[in-house]
Formats: structure tokens, sequence, C-alpha cells
């Protein structure tokens, strides 16, 4: 039986179906964990497969298949995120507009919607490959080496992304804590 | 309070499960997967081809013209006519096939 990126080179209708099958959860999943609402993350699923089915011609089988999808569905999630920061800029000013997003994960328990948010926001505040990082790694629950295939860096980099991110959460997250630690 | 410990289990304590797309999902996406069609390029080989044709029958009845007869610069309008007119036709040519597949 010819390997599945072989019979996805050749179009066949029936290899789309089972990498859908395979990798649809997977892309929805993290396309949540950047996004932060179903829809987004429905028209990212989207994209990403038929991003694939364009690209699938230079695949090349350095990578693996899995990797490779992650890294397509990454993209177009930073893509989405900028397209969505452009929108809530100002058309008077060109600034940005602070209004906080939702973060509505279908896997999230209704008490803990309002962290989630304050903890989606704050991550939004995070450069792009902080950001990517953290989102594979807590979201995801990639280890640092996949993440470093992804990200096409060393495991030591990943580190060293995750500890800035973790320092630059603590910073923006700071008042929050405060608060926390005033009442609770 | 250690914050960095503070901030994981913020994340570890949201009980995320995976987020699963619904089965609507997976039918959009076939079905726009078949709607795509592959990017086929403007011009292909043969048109190429065709085009150098009609290029160099014109320069070589301009430069056979020009060369036995007298008024050269009526037959190099003649000819330049006749190039714009194949280049029109040829693209016409060209589009009539685009749109056929």
């Amino acid at each position: 039986m010819k390997e599945l990126v072989d019979r996805l080179k050749s179009k066949d209708k029936v290899a789309y179906e089972e990498l859908i099958d395979r990798y649809n959860t997977m892309v929805y999943n993290t396309s949540m964990g950047f996004l932060g609402n179903a829809d987004e993350a429905e028209d990212a699923a989207q994209e990403v497969f038929i991003t694939v089915f364009e690209k699938i011609h230079k695949f090349e089988k350095r990578a693996q298949l899995k990797t490779w999808i992650y890294r397509i569905t990454v993209n177009v999630c930073l893509q989405q995120l900028r397209k969505r920061k452009n929108k809530m800029r100002s058309i008077f000013t060109g600034k940005a507009i602070n209004e906080p997003a939702d973060f509505k994960h279908p896997g999230l328990v209704m008490e803990e919607a309002e962290m989630a948010k304050m903890l989606y926001n704050a991550l939004l505040e995070l450069p792009d490959d902080q950001q990517t990082a953290f989102t594979l790694l807590k979201l995801e629950g990639l280890s640092y080496e996949e993440i470093g295939e992804v990200m096409k860096k060393s495991k030591s980099s990943v580190e060293s992304l995750l500890h800035r991110a973790k320092s630059n959460l603590r910073k923006l997250l700071v008042g929050f804590y405060d608060e926390n630690m005033k009442y609770g | 309070m250690d914050k960095e410990k503070d901030i994981l289990e913020s994340w570890n304590g949201l009980h995320l499960h995976k987020a699963v797309p619904d089965d609507e999902l997976r039918d959009k996406i076939l079905s726009r997967i078949e709607s795509e069609q592959p990017v086929r390029p403007l011009f292909r080989h043969w048109h190429w081809a065709a085009a150098m044709v009609i290029v160099g029958a014109n320069l070589l009845s301009w430069w056979v013209n020009t060369g036995t007869q007298q008024q050269p610069d009526s037959d190099y309008t003649q000819a330049t006519a006749m190039f714009a007119y194949d280049i029109v036709t040829f693209i016409d040519i060209t589009e009539t096939d685009i749109d056929d597949e």
C-alpha cells in the first residue's frame, strides 16, 4: 500500500479523508489554543487542510507529516491573530483598542472562564515565538523536543523561549496575582 | 508564593480537555478540497511555442519583404499589423482554453 504522503500527492480523495480523520482534532485543538474561539478555529482548520492540499507536492519528507501540519497550523493561526490585531486598531488614531479577547475553549469549566480569559490575553501580548512555544507546551502538551521540531529550533532554544515566556507572563499577570493574593 | 509556579499551575488548573471539532467540520474541509482546482499556469508550454512560431514567422516575413521589395516601410507596417492581429488571436485562443477546463 502506498504511503499516505504519496497518495496525498496524487490527490487521492480517500487519502485526504484519512488525513482529516487523523489530524483534524490536532489542528482544531491547536487552533483553539491560539485563537480561543470555535468559529475562528474552524476557519483556521479549513485553511490548514487547504494549504496541505495545495503545498503537498513541495513536502519532501524531511520532517514528519505531523510536524509539517503543526507548522502550517501555527502559521495560519499567527496570521489570523495579526489580522485580528489590525482590525482592532482604531481607524482614527491607528492605536490598538485594548479590548480583551474571549477565550471560549469547549474544554473549559465555567468557573474558570474568567481566569482563562486573563491568561489567554496575557499570552496574546507575548512575541509570536514565545506565544507559540507556550501554547504548544501547555495547551497541546508537546514535549520540548517536539516543539523544537515544529519551530525549527534546538531544545535549549525552546527552553530559553519558555523561560522568557514565563517571565513575561509573570510581569503581565502581576496585577492578577496581587489581587488574588489580597483576597485569596 | 512562587509566581512562576502560579502561572504554570494556573494553566494546569484550567483542566482543559482536548477541543474536538464537530463532524460538520470534516465535511466542510472535504467539500472545500473537492472544489479546489489546482492552480493552472496562464500560459502552458504549447502556448509559448505557438507564440514563438507566430513571432518568428512575422519576423521572417518582414525580413524577406524588406529584402526583396522596393518599399520596405509599407511592408514593415503590414507585417506589424499582421503580428498584432496574430497576438490578439493568440490571446483569444488561450483565454477560451482556460475557460473551458
